[in-house]
């Protein structure tokens, strides 16, 4: 079952954290897409698919 | 909701990881692994791209081979860290195959093991050393030629198996090229399948660098756990973690695979809500009683 809780104000055990926490995350997400969006642009998706489709026995043991 | 319905759809979610890893079954009329655009999209889990059925790419074998060639996976490392935003390790306790088959071989009835909180160093040393920095200066993909996860759903089918390969009309492994590094691999495998059996998750604990890079972002991503303030630390929790953790002791761990199982203990509660907002502003629990005084440690 899902529920919903309002409470009246900020919880205070959080106070001088969450602002912190509420950085880092949108820092974060920020540094990601980033990533993501260059990665992209420098032709990473083709680089994996080149190292993904091909088979590499070698890493197997087999010679 | 009842404890086993809830491992029943979480069982059902893992099989479809597995399922959905394992998507092409025309390797059984071509002889020849996927080379379709899926194999450019990495699993958010660990998962051999040299499986027969393989539709997807490993995170680790490509990042693996940025470090051979030298580049940062800027792509990779972006897609992962917005996924450990969202949701922290949600796909280790929900989609993984090899999770499900540690989850799976430890139920078998047995004498278990607890293994030392010092090993917890060992995903740290795997994903510098074998990942990260070997790789990077011999360009080999040293965690590859180990890993036991390739050993069973590649090494292992494409021995037995030894399709004949239509471009060139021979048998792809030809007799007596099997390696030291084969039976190496063989007897990895043969060792953590054993301790599959008798210790929690030890792959994901010890050895998963996926689950670690992941795990940075337990803290900080919108999923999270929390425990209530009447919590008497009877251990329920721990008993019922596949990772063996005390969630009243740090319930946003990095350790934690978010399968949510210790929910079924009134006392610990999900909650998703965006950084930013009042911590209880949005709460999903999974039970009504259980919410009231949560705190997040």
């Amino acid at each position: 079952m899902v529920e919903h809780h309002m409470h009246n104000g900020p919880d205070t055990h959080n106070a001088t954290e969450q602002p912190c926490k509420t950085r880092s995350f949108w820092t974060a997400l920020l540094v990601a897409v980033a990533f993501m969006a260059y990665g992209v642009f420098r032709g990473d998706v083709l680089e994996v698919y080149q190292d993904a489709s091909s088979l590499c026995l070698s890493c197997f043991g087999i010679e | 909701m009842g404890i086993t319905l809830f491992r029943a759809i979480r069982r059902s979610t893992q099989v479809f990881g597995l399922v959905l890893s394992n998507v092409y079954i025309s390797v059984f009329v071509r002889g020849q692994i996927y080379k379709g655009p899926f194999k450019s999209v990495c699993v958010p889990f660990l998962y051999c791209h040299a499986c027969p059925t393989a539709t997807f790419s490993c995170p680790i074998g490509a990042v693996q081979h940025f470090m051979a060639i030298h580049k940062f996976p800027f792509f990779i490392v972006g897609h992962f860290a917005l996924l450990g935003l969202l949701v922290g390790r949600t796909a280790c306790g929900w989609l993984c195959p090899f999770g499900l088959l540690q989850d799976l071989l430890y139920r078998l009835e047995t004498r278990k093991i607890r293994i030392p909180r010092a090993f917890s160093i060992g995903p740290y040393v795997v994903l510098l050393l074998l990942v990260l920095m070997l790789p990077f200066v011999t360009s080999e993909h040293w965690f590859s030629k180990l890993c036991p996860v390739g050993t069973l759903v590649a090494g292992i089918p494409w021995v037995a198996w030894n399709p004949v390969n239509p471009e060139t009309g021979e048998v792809m492994i030809a007799a007596n090229t099997l390696g030291f590094l084969f039976v190496t691999k063989l007897a990895i495998l043969g060792g953590f399948l054993g301790l599959f059996v008798v210790a929690k998750r030890p792959f994901c604990r010890f050895v998963c660098p996926v689950g670690l890079f992941l795990s940075f972002f337990n803290k900080i991503s919108i999923l999270k756990l929390k425990v209530t303030e009447d919590c008497d630390r009877c251990d329920t929790c721990r008993k019922m973690c596949p990772m063996d953790i005390k969630v009243y002791e740090d319930p946003n761990s990095g350790d934690c695979i978010r399968c949510l199982d210790c929910t079924a203990c009134a006392k610990v509660t999900v909650t998703a809500s965006l950084p930013g907002c009042p911590t209880n502003a949005a709460s999903h629990g999974t039970a009504t009683e259980k919410a009231v005084g949560a705190k997040t440690p």
